[in-house]
């Protein structure tokens, strides 16, 4: 079955080439291109971001709109015109003539995703001035909670809320390290509130590195980092971040933590490497975790991560076309390119559903609905890359199979479904 | 009837509506066997089921009652399906492929290998007379062009048996002739042939049996030579005979002559000689 299913790959690229669809990437790269010189920005690597960005919208968006429309178009012929009676007779069960059109579908969808990420990398590249490269997180091996005595504690499990007198903290320990590195960063950030009834904006703390000698040196905020800087009218000695509240949603590697160089020898020849964070004002609350501090290594350049973002996206592609053609499979184009659509709207406002969910202020009927309607609807926002590739933070193998694995469940099922429905039909 | 390529026992079909309540009555207990080597017609006018027939020997719908075997097999059986053939009634191609890369899909839909798509391609398109055309659209072809092809494509995989729909619609006579001669030809190869035609003078032609349906029943089914046989009557074909040989014809035969006259040609053997004679001259 799978080179007669290959030949049905093949084909459906074929076709869809021969009718030039290769032209809905060409005018998606344009309009990328178009945004270059247009995309203006407070800061200059915000462009870079925003570009970004709207590539990323303009590859899934292309992937969409081919996954949706090219095999539910090309199976409701297969059936409409009639060439299912010169296809059909053939050995090539019907699940494998399924599966081929759904993975030539994925390929076309993909390389388009692939070429219109390539063009948007060129384009961040060009307005950048270089290939940027991208970093990925690192997270802590061990952490350990610090008391004012110096005093370090393992914290194996969740977070710890420091409050009261100054001087305690957090400890991380990071492992598995390049000692000859030079271009590590340490990233942090805090929850923090104060106890008592004021708002606090941030809260003064210092990050420090524990060389292999035993010093602690403190470390330099880095100036582009947009978090962590201090007050205008801030005054706190040895205070080298202040650290607004950011929670655990808001992990953009650019925008959403507290940026430090990692000066030279400060990992030991065993590839180990310890930051510790300690509070300076006793009025404050902070809750610092395993999570909160991230070593950032640079993890190669965007176009690489632009592509392995295009594999993680699309996920959100192959369920679409498995559910055109399940519907495909009894109904006509209208219909399955409206039910691919509609999947794909869903999928993406799954959040909004989640939201109005929380607010607990519906009806019991309604709130049974919308919590089945979650249940079966695949949540599109999980195969999204783009605002990860936009906050320069690297696009792994973990998520391209995180993306895969959300959606696997859903997509086994539009396909089963559609292999039965088109088992069923009778040509 | 060990040796049956296709057979039917009882076999019904009645087409359903959307929820599934009877609509039409397409074939009524339809019993045939087809032997090997044989050309078998299945005849009928419209409606009559012989497409439903068809359609339900290569599994593309089940039926309501009976069975259908294939090659001993259930005809959805995909060993069944490597060894059949098919022409449909209109050739369902894919219009953006040419000739060469429609055989080589359709080849590898029954796993055989690029060398021997390339080889049977190459023989299959000079034998329904396509080789100029081979690198050209199907979007592009004639109605008769692309039923040369269709009957290409199933042959490719060299069939056991050949299920032909139709297979000289939207042919002019001289490639429903050659149509003609390829069943023949298949038949001397020892290919079994089942052929469902409305055009008489063609199953006659070809055809060793034939069925004849109405209605989804079959009404009559036989020998073509024994079915066509009139007993009563008797032809006498002479080579230019004298006025005295034909005279005493007469009075031999008396009132029950019903008729002398010279013998004419067909219609079809006339147009192809004509046809003929002009490719000669050119």
């Amino acid at each position: 079955m799978l080179g007669g299913t290959l030949a049905v790959a093949g084909l459906t690229w074929r076709e869809a080439w021969r009718y030039r669809l290769w032209l809905v990437p060409v005018l998606a790269a344009a309009v990328v291109w178009a945004f270059v010189g247009h995309a203006a920005t407070a800061e200059a690597g915000d462009a870079t971001r925003l570009l970004t960005a709207i590539a990323s919208a303009a590859a899934g968006f292309c992937g969409l709109l081919l996954a949706a429309l090219v095999p539910a178009q090309q199976l409701t012929r297969d059936i409409e015109q009639r060439i299912v009676l010169t296809a059909f007779p053939k050995p090539l069960p019907r699940l494998g003539w399924l599966l081929g059109r759904w993975l030539g579908s994925l390929l076309i969808a993909g390389a388009c995703m692939a070429l219109v990420a390539l063009a948007g990398a060129a384009a961040v590249s060009w307005r950048a001035g270089g290939i940027p490269t991208l970093r990925a997180a690192v997270p802590a091996s061990a952490v350990f909670r610090l008391t004012a005595l110096g005093e370090a504690v393992p914290l194996p499990h969740g977070v710890v809320r420091l409050a009261g007198p100054a001087g305690d903290g957090v400890r991380w320990t990071f492992s598995g390290l390049d000692p000859a590195a030079d271009d590590y960063e340490i990233l942090v950030q805090a929850q923090v509130s104060s106890l008592d009834a004021d708002i606090v904006e941030s809260v003064p703390v210092q990050v420090a590195v524990l060389l292999p000698d035993g010093r602690q040196q403190p470390l330099l905020l880095d100036p582009r980092s947009p978090y962590g800087r201090p007050p205008p009218d801030a005054s706190m000695p040895n205070a080298n971040a202040w650290l607004a509240n950011r929670s655990s949603e808001r992990r953009s590697l650019a925008n959403d933590w507290a940026r430090f160089a990692l000066p030279p020898g400060s990992i030991d020849r065993q590839g180990q490497l310890t930051v510790q964070l300690t509070r300076l004002d006793p009025r404050s609350l902070l809750q610092l975790g395993r999570e909160q501090a991230v070593l950032a290594r640079p993890a190669g350049p965007l176009p690489l991560h632009a592509l392995r973002a295009v594999l993680a996206e699309l996920a959100t592609p192959a369920v679409i076309a498995a559910a055109a053609l399940a519907v495909g499979a009894i109904a006509g184009l209208p219909v399955a390119a409206l039910a691919a659509f509609t999947l794909a709207f869903a999928g993406h406002a799954l959040w909004t559903v989640h939201e109005v969910l929380s607010w607990n202020e519906m009806s019991r009927p309604l709130t049974r609905l919308l919590d089945l309607l979650v249940r079966l609807v695949p949540d599109f926002a999980v195969t999204g890359q783009g605002t990860r590739l936009a906050s320069g933070e690297a696009v792994g193998w973990a998520e391209v199979g995180r993306a895969w694995a959300a959606v696997l469940p859903h997509l086994a099922a539009l396909l089963l479904l559609g292999w039965w429905m088109l088992a069923r039909r009778q040509v | 009837m060990a040796d049956s390529v296709v057979r039917t026992e009882g076999l019904t079909k009645v087409y359903t509506d959307f929820w599934g309540r009877p609509r039409v009555p397409a074939l009524q207990g339809l019993s045939i066997s087809v032997a090997r080597g044989e050309v078998f017609g299945l005849l009928g006018p419209n409606g009559s089921g012989k497409t439903t027939t068809i359609k339900l020997l290569l599994g593309l719908i089940r039926p309501t009652a009976g069975d259908a075997f294939v090659l001993g097999r259930d005809p959805g059986d995909a060993a069944a399906r490597a060894r059949v053939g098919y022409l449909p009634e209109e050739s369902y191609l894919w219009r953006f492929l040419t000739a060469d890369e429609t055989l080589a899909f359709i080849g590898r839909l029954f796993g055989l290998s690029a060398a021997t798509i390339r080889e049977r391609s190459d023989r299959l398109l000079a034998q329904v007379g396509l080789e100029q055309a081979r690198g050209r659209k199907v979007g592009e072809y004639s109605k008769g062009m692309a039923r040369r092809l269709g009957l290409a494509q199933a042959l490719i995989n060299e069939p056991e048996l050949v299920i032909l729909d139709e297979p000289t619609s939207g042919l002019d006579p001289i490639g429903s002739a050659e149509v003609k001669d390829l069943i023949l030809a298949l038949k001397r190869a020892g290919t079994t042939v089942l052929l469902s035609s409305h055009l008489l003078a063609d199953v006659e032609d070809v055809c060793d049996r034939i069925a004849i349906l109405h209605r989804g029943r079959l009404v009559e089914l036989g020998r073509v030579q024994e079915l066509l046989a009139d007993d009563r009557r008797l032809c006498i074909e002479l080579a230019a005979p004298s006025p005295d040989t034909v005279a005493a014809i007469k009075a031999a035969a008396g009132p029950s002559l019903l008729g002398m006259a010279p013998p004419r040609e067909r219609l079809e053997q006339h147009f192809r000689r004509i046809v003929a004679r002009e490719e000669a001259v050119r």
